[in-house]
């Protein structure tokens, strides 16, 4: 015989509704707070990670002035600026952090940087080509840096973001357990081993991080993920508005502040440029820096060089750390002969 | 906007707060839930505000009409009048597209070409539920059951109802127009069983339907790269995928009903525990199956018409049910499917019957040892699980490749499906074999306080880390 169930209401009173809601929230809380915890420690995160530490170099007041370098992960592992200073007697400030965070991010960093330490001599833009179209940052990352609730009328432009995701950003700011849902399964799934990224990862004083691993070998040999991969270049480059405004945004501060700006050709394996696919996706690419340059009246470093092999690549725009060494050398080498030109 | 968004959270907060506010006073208490409920739905569009509010006035001037007179004539064409009026629009947004297609590809078939006529027709959100709920309510006036509501505004909330109005349950006018005119008392028994709902409704979407989902999709959009045992996952996962979404909401929408003191028709009763097809509509979109049942087989003539006509009434029925649910004929096939098994087991219980010599009775009412029971169950669910087939199934060549290519074989991918299956229904299959031994689907609500509200907080969490990102119900296509 099949039984249906009923609801069963059980007569309570408010003082049990009370102590259940009471009791939920503080193991809820503490769970926030555990998850609080790990994050700060055991920095799981890479990507948030690098958010934080870039931010932290911009607050700790370097002395650096020469050069900035913004950008994105490509960047972060591809300028070295010990051999910045080896070419050109120079000190740069490496504060490339993500894709994702786009040349708007960039621009922020660069607006904390100038009201903090003063307008660097030079600033310096690498960005791949598979960011040029990406148009939204994460949320989640940006809660990472101090520019949650941008108030700044003047880089309001760059944030067009609705009240009610404002509140959001600064409210996910103070829950891990919403944010690093990823980091925690992580943990939950082998909880005797949390990573350690805070040794795995060596981001120097001056911003550069070495590269984590040597050339990969096993993803470069895998031609027809390139091939495959290649396909998605067909449709041509739209860059994001997101970009566009960040871009403008860096041309302001820099044009206010007397800054030299330098566009350069960003590291790519070799394979991916010379491409049939891929090939007019990055004379678009080439276009469109050269253009900006030309309406800003920046520097565009197209350099031959940027093109590398898979012994210097760990995949089809991460450099090895011999390979940033040499991208670095033939970068500001090509920016020297030029100013020594202008000279 | 979504149950679970942040804007919808922001949005009952200031809605609950208002309805607080003025609980001394049943009209502004209304009022409130009528702007909020409009509010609501304008978020998805707008522009249907219009087409809901104008069935929802020439509805409510209809039913005054049928009561004003005398004429039995004229109360009928009055009824006429709405139902064809409701039917038109829910039969020319929903269905239009479907049936001059079905229409082309049949002359085509047959070889006539026809050009392909497409009109950009958008889906009015909930247009299935808020219809279902027009036609309950006059046809309801129309035999007597209720009296006409008060004033239009009461009618238009009836019908827009936020907590229900886009995804259901489908809640009738004798159920919920009744609450409008009573003062709603929120008691502590009330609030304890909203937050059982609520938290396990959100943890069914988003922790089990959401992450479940990922299998089934994968298999489903990429069917021709699987064969063996990921087709039968593929399925499996959509079986738990669509109970715990439509089940998930269900119990969100009825949570927070319950939270303003509004009672609201169960609409699932652990359906996969069903012995047999009968059982199953007891259980299953319980809303759904007791509207077809009162409006439409009914109507038909339900068991009044010898065996021929109880079949004859049951599978059109079913089918129309099936309809109901989408614009495609994998929904008629599935309706039409469910009719089948329902004739099946009828034919079945009468052969049974014949053989002991007795009058026919529903196999509920028969002894069942644990084993028999379990088998029965068994059956049923094999039965169910292959019903779902064909609701998600997008063509008939996916249909085929399935039932050519299913099996037994191992993938790369099959270990893994089996254990995103197992790791996310494992809670649902833990509480409701609780609710099911204990007849009781507030069981978790008998424990003391600290106990659930462990339960609870490791809910939340759960809902918080495994929760996949914020995806539409699926019956919101509906």
């Amino acid at each position: 015989m099949s039984t249906l169930p009923n609801e069963d209401i059980k007569d309570r009173s408010w003082g049990y509704v009370a102590k259940v809601v009471a009791i939920t929230l503080t193991i809820v809380f503490a769970a926030n707070g555990a998850a609080f915890y790990y994050i700060n420690a055991w920095q799981p995160n890479l990507l948030y990670h690098l958010v934080k530490v870039k931010w932290g170099l911009v607050d700790k007041k370097a002395s650096t002035k020469d050069w900035l370098v913004l950008g994105d992960s490509s960047c972060n592992q591809g300028v070295d600026p010990d051999v910045v200073y080896e070419i050109l007697q120079e000190d740069a400030l490496n504060l490339c952090v993500v894709g994702d965070y786009l040349s708007v991010g960039s621009s922020w960093l660069l607006d904390a940087y100038i009201r903090k330490n003063g307008a660097p001599d030079n600033i310096l833009l690498v960005y791949s080509h598979r960011v040029w179209d990406r148009k939204e940052q994460p949320l989640n990352m940006i809660e990472q840096g101090p520019y949650r609730f941008i108030l700044n009328e003047q880089l309001g432009d760059t944030l067009k973001y609705s009240v009610l995701e404002r509140i959001k950003l600064e409210a996910i700011h103070y829950f891990p357990l919403a944010v690093h849902t990823a980091s925690i399964r992580e943990f939950l799934s082998n909880p005797a081993n949390p990573v350690k990224h805070k040794q795995k990862y060596t981001v120097h004083s001056n911003g550069f991080m070495e590269a984590l691993n040597g050339p990969s070998k096993d993803w470069l040999q895998k031609e027809y993920e390139i091939l495959e991969q290649a396909k998605a270049y067909r449709s041509g480059l739209e860059v994001s508005p997101a970009n566009l405004s960040g871009l403008k945004q860096i041309y302001r501060l820099a044009d206010e502040n007397n800054i030299e700006v330098y566009i350069a050709s960003a590291p790519v394996y070799e394979k991916r440029y010379n491409n049939a696919d891929t090939k007019a996706y990055f004379a678009q690419i080439d276009s469109f820096i050269a253009h900006t340059a030309d309406t800003y009246g920046w520097q565009y470093i197209k350099i031959p060089g940027a093109v590398f092999s898979d012994s210097y690549m760990e995949d089809e725009v991460h450099l090895t750390y011999q390979g940033a060494r040499l991208y670095t050398e033939r970068l500001f080498t090509a920016i020297k002969e030029q100013q020594n030109h202008a000279h | 906007m979504l149950f679970n968004s942040p804007e919808f959270f922001l949005f009952f907060l200031v809605v609950f707060s208002a309805y607080l506010l003025t609980r001394k006073n049943l009209r502004w208490q209304n009022i409130v839930l009528f702007v909020a409920s409009y509010f609501f739905y304008g978020s998805w569009n707008w522009k249907m505000l219009f087409l809901m509010f104008g069935t929802t006035a020439l509805d409510y001037f209809l039913s005054r009409k049928i009561v004003a007179t005398d004429k039995q004539a004229a109360k009928k064409w009055y009824l006429r009048i709405s139902l064809v009026a409701n039917l038109s629009v829910l039969g020319f947004f929903k269905y239009f597209n479907f049936f001059i297609d079905s229409f082309i590809d049949f002359f085509n078939v047959i070889g006539f070409t026809v050009e392909p006529l497409a009109l950009q027709i958008i889906l009015p959100v909930g247009i299935s539920f808020y219809t279902f709920h027009s036609i309950s309510y006059i046809v309801d006036v129309y035999r007597g059951n209720i009296k006409p509501a008060d004033n239009l505004m009461d009618y238009a909330l009836y019908i827009s109802f936020f907590p229900q109005m886009v995804a259901g349950p489908i809640v009738r006018a004798t159920q919920l127009l009744p609450q409008m005119y009573k003062k709603r008392e929120i008691t502590a028994d009330k609030v304890n069983a909203a937050f059982f709902l609520i938290i396990w409704g959100f943890f069914k979407k988003m922790v089990i339907a959401d992450n479940v989902a990922v299998v089934s999709n994968t298999v489903f959009q990429n069917y021709a790269s699987y064969e063996g045992l990921d087709l039968f996952l593929g399925v499996l996962a959509f079986t738990v995928q669509i109970y715990c979404d439509f089940s998930g909401y269900t119990d969100i929408a009825r949570g927070i009903a319950k939270l303003m003191g509004f009672e609201i028709i169960l609409n699932f009763r652990l359906p996969y525990f069903a012995v047999d097809p009968s059982d199953f509509w007891k259980r299953w979109h319980i809303s759904l199956s007791s509207w077809l049942r009162d409006y439409l087989y009914i109507s038909l003539g339900g068991n009044r018409g010898g065996n021929i006509g109880t079949y004859r009434n049951l599978f059109l029925t079913m089918l129309l049910g099936g309809l109901w649910h989408g614009a495609a004929w994998n929904f008629v096939i599935w309706g039409a499917y469910h009719g089948f098994i329902l004739i099946l087991y009828r034919q079945y219980d009468d052969w049974k019957a014949r053989k002991r010599q007795q009058a026919p009775l529903p196999l509920q009412t028969q002894p069942s040892g644990t084993v028999h029971r379990l088998f029965k169950i068994g059956v049923m669910f094999g039965f169910t699980y292959i019903g779902w087939f064909f609701f998600r199934a997008d063509s008939l060549s996916q249909m085929l490749h399935f039932v050519t290519n299913a099996g037994f074989s191992f993938s790369a991918e099959t270990v893994g499906y089996i254990n995103t299956i197992v790791m996310y229904s494992l809670p649902l299959v833990l509480l409701q074999l609780w609710q099911h031994n204990t007849a009781d689907l507030m069981v978790l609500t008998r424990l003391r306080a600290a106990p659930l509200a462990i339960v609870y907080a490791l809910l939340i969490i759960g809902i918080f880390v495994f929760g996949a990102s914020s995806q539409e119900f699926i019956y919101f296509q509906f």
